[in-house]
């Protein structure tokens, strides 16, 4: 039969469990594990390098880097914050982009001038969606405890 | 201003488009979580590249969309208080539709990035009983609890607590049928690394992810479409209220129906004086409500908005010749008087099957007119869908390829539980149910995986079950917390 092959990370995990048991009695190394396990929750996560490897560019597009795998708990927090932002901020641009525009869009009475002003109405919504985003990713960064 | 063919204020058009964008943002989150379980066992078997994967079943989740009858989408929404439904325009139904969004995603973007399998459809379910539970608790002359259609949460919570069961044995059951039937080695063996299957088990697994993709997007697809319908419904009622694409064979066969029904319904309350129109709405509003009972006036109540609706359609060919505000008016009376018919129905409280049939006649001609989705709001969530696909795949695709059992996915253990997953969610779909793509395909796995005798990882199934058994509670806690807020807020600033 063919060894199971284990990820990286469960492979981790059994290792550590290995070596706690190998010193303690059952239940010291229960409430060890136990110990452990809460612990990791809020340690930093493992090295990224572990899940990651090298990437295609069609892979690259479909992970992006602000996606790290294994996040600890205030990580995963800090990422929850930052992703409500950018949904809540970006979707009030997106209101406030739509009904500046639909008002431009009904002032301009002529139809070839109506065409023309799509693309950058459309410039005028991507640019300052982009800083929004890329400002909230700048922000992640900073105060993300793997940074610090 | 002008917006969507409706003159708007400023501030309707703001939220109007905040609410859109909310709307869709949950379908993109949802995409995160649940679409990715189309492609899990395509990807981590290598049978496709991750991109084609993802395209391939983002096309497939556009399909399914599109082709989806909307009776999931009106299942979910009939979850909510029937008097928010009706007046999603005031300060209460703004707050509804924000905080059950916003209660969901949360959840399903806290469980995503713990890389626990939630489910989007427990999350946003829990939101609108939590919504439900806070209008009862903060409305005047409401008992608690009665903001929430108990009976449909019953059946949608019975649909998503037996699905998961159905896909672990059926998964389980199709795995050792496979065993048995095709004896071919190379199907019972884990992918090797960066190694493509042989053709044959590659166009198995793409065919169960098709499956998967499309009954994702007929069944999740829906619960984004009937959120964007009802903020549209009270936003734009004058456009969006009922389908103004009726044939004009339709409007008057539900005209005479609802004439017909209108005397049936009068013999059930001889000596029952009406006082009109608004004290039949308050009448069929109270039936509506858990607590609810039939009396004589509820049967005179819907015999006087049966007439009403007989009046305002006669002799129309189109819906359009309706002014702005007899079209609201139109949609309101045609939600109570079906929703009320459907109550009726179901208690079994009509003995002649003439009336029987006549009656369900007349509540599957109204539901055309009410329960309908534009092309562009389909459009819209399958793209969102697929979006959401493309960035948050991974996640989950490692979750269930290497953490449900001890040893790595096999071949078959993909195509049994994907095959039984696309199966459950499609035939939930005919029933108007909403189901777990999450967990009916994650429960495929572990089935497969035990009648593999490879074994369960326990911490990843706690994990599972704890994602499972928390959603509800936790979901309900924010959807009641975001609304009582927001309705506050609203308050405050003099938006009733």
């Amino acid at each position: 039969m063919r060894e199971p092959e284990l990820s990286p990370i469960f492979r981790r995990v059994l290792l550590d469990r290995g070596s706690v048991l190998c010193h303690h009695s059952k239940k010291g190394a229960d409430k060890l594990i136990m110990r452990q396990k809460i612990l990791s929750w809020f340690a930093l996560p493992l090295s990224q390098a572990e899940s990651a490897g090298p990437r295609s560019l069609a892979e690259r597009f479909a992970i992006p880097h602000n996606f790290p795998p294994n996040l600890s708990l205030p990580e995963a927090m800090i990422r929850v914050a930052a992703a409500m932002a950018r949904i809540l901020l970006g979707s009030s641009l997106f209101a406030v982009w739509g009904v500046f525009s639909a008002r431009v869009w009904s002032s301009i009475p002529s139809y070839f001038w109506r065409t023309a002003a799509i693309l950058p109405l459309a410039l005028l919504f991507l640019i300052p969606f982009t800083a929004l985003m890329a400002g909230i990713s700048a922000m992640v960064r900073a105060i993300s405890p793997k940074h610090r | 201003m002008e917006l969507f063919g409706e003159t708007l204020s400023t501030g309707s058009a703001i939220f109007l488009l905040l609410a859109l964008g909310l709307a869709l943002s949950f379908e993109f989150v949802n995409g995160f979580h649940d679409t990715a379980n189309a492609v899990a066992t395509v990807i981590y078997t290598h049978t496709l590249k991750p991109m084609v994967a993802v395209v391939w079943s983002g096309c497939w989740n556009l399909i399914g969309v599109l082709t989806s009858t909307g009776a999931v989408a009106f299942g979910v929404l009939a979850l909510l208080p029937v008097e928010l439904v009706l007046n999603v325009g005031s300060g209460a139904g703004f707050a509804m539709v924000f905080a059950l969004l916003i209660a969901a995603i949360i959840w399903n973007l806290g469980t995503w990035y713990l890389g626990l399998p939630a489910s989007s459809s427990h999350a946003l379910i829990g939101s609108i009983m939590g919504v439900g539970l806070a209008n009862s608790m903060l409305s005047k002359g409401h008992e608690f609890g009665e903001g929430v259609n108990w009976v449909k949460a019953k059946e949608v919570g019975l649909s998503l607590l037996i699905s998961p069961l159905v896909g672990f044995v059926c998964a389980a059951g199709l795995l050792l049928l496979m065993k048995f039937l095709i004896r071919n080695k190379e199907l019972y063996q884990s992918p090797e690394k960066d190694k493509a299957p042989p053709l044959w088990i590659r166009g198995l697994l793409v065919l169960t992810c098709t499956g998967v993709s499309y009954g994702h997007g007929s069944n999740d697809g829906q619960k984004g479409m009937g959120l964007i319908m009802l903020i549209l419904i009270g936003i734009l009622p004058a456009t969006y209220a009922v389908d103004q694409s009726t044939s004009q064979e339709s409007i008057q066969a539900l005209a005479a129906d609802a004439q017909a029904i209108s005397f049936q319904m009068d013999r059930h309350a001889i000596g029952i004086a009406m006082a009109g129109l608004q004290a039949a709405s308050d009448d069929l509003s109270a039936y509506l409500k858990t607590s609810g009972k039939l009396e004589e006036r509820t049967y005179g109540a819907i015999g006087v908005k049966c007439r009403e609706i007989s009046d305002t359609l006669s002799g129309k060919t189109s819906l359009s010749e309706l002014t702005k505000p007899q079209r609201s008016l139109l949609r309101s009376d045609l939600y109570l008087t079906s929703e009320a018919l459907g109550k009726i129905l179901k208690a079994h409280k009509l003995d002649d099957p003439e009336e029987q049939k006549s009656a369900a006649s007349l509540k599957s001609h109204m539901d055309k007119l009410t329960k309908f989705i534009p092309v562009w709001v389909k459009v819209a969530v399958a793209i969102a869908l697929g979006l959401g696909t493309m960035i948050g795949w991974k996640r989950i695709v490692v979750t269930v390829g290497e953490k449900i059992g001890k040893t790595h996915l096999t071949y078959a253990q993909g195509a049994a539980a994907e095959l039984v997953a696309a199966a459950t969610i499609l035939a939930a779909d005919k029933y108007g149910l909403p189901v777990s793509t999450t967990h009916v395909l994650s429960s495929g796995v572990a089935g497969t995986m035990a009648a593999n005798h490879s074994g369960l990882q326990m911490e990843t199934l706690r994990n599972l079950l704890l994602a499972w058994v928390l959603t509800l509670p936790v979901t309900v806690l924010l959807g009641a917390g975001i609304f009582a807020f927001v309705l506050n807020v609203l308050i405050r600033f003099g938006i009733k």
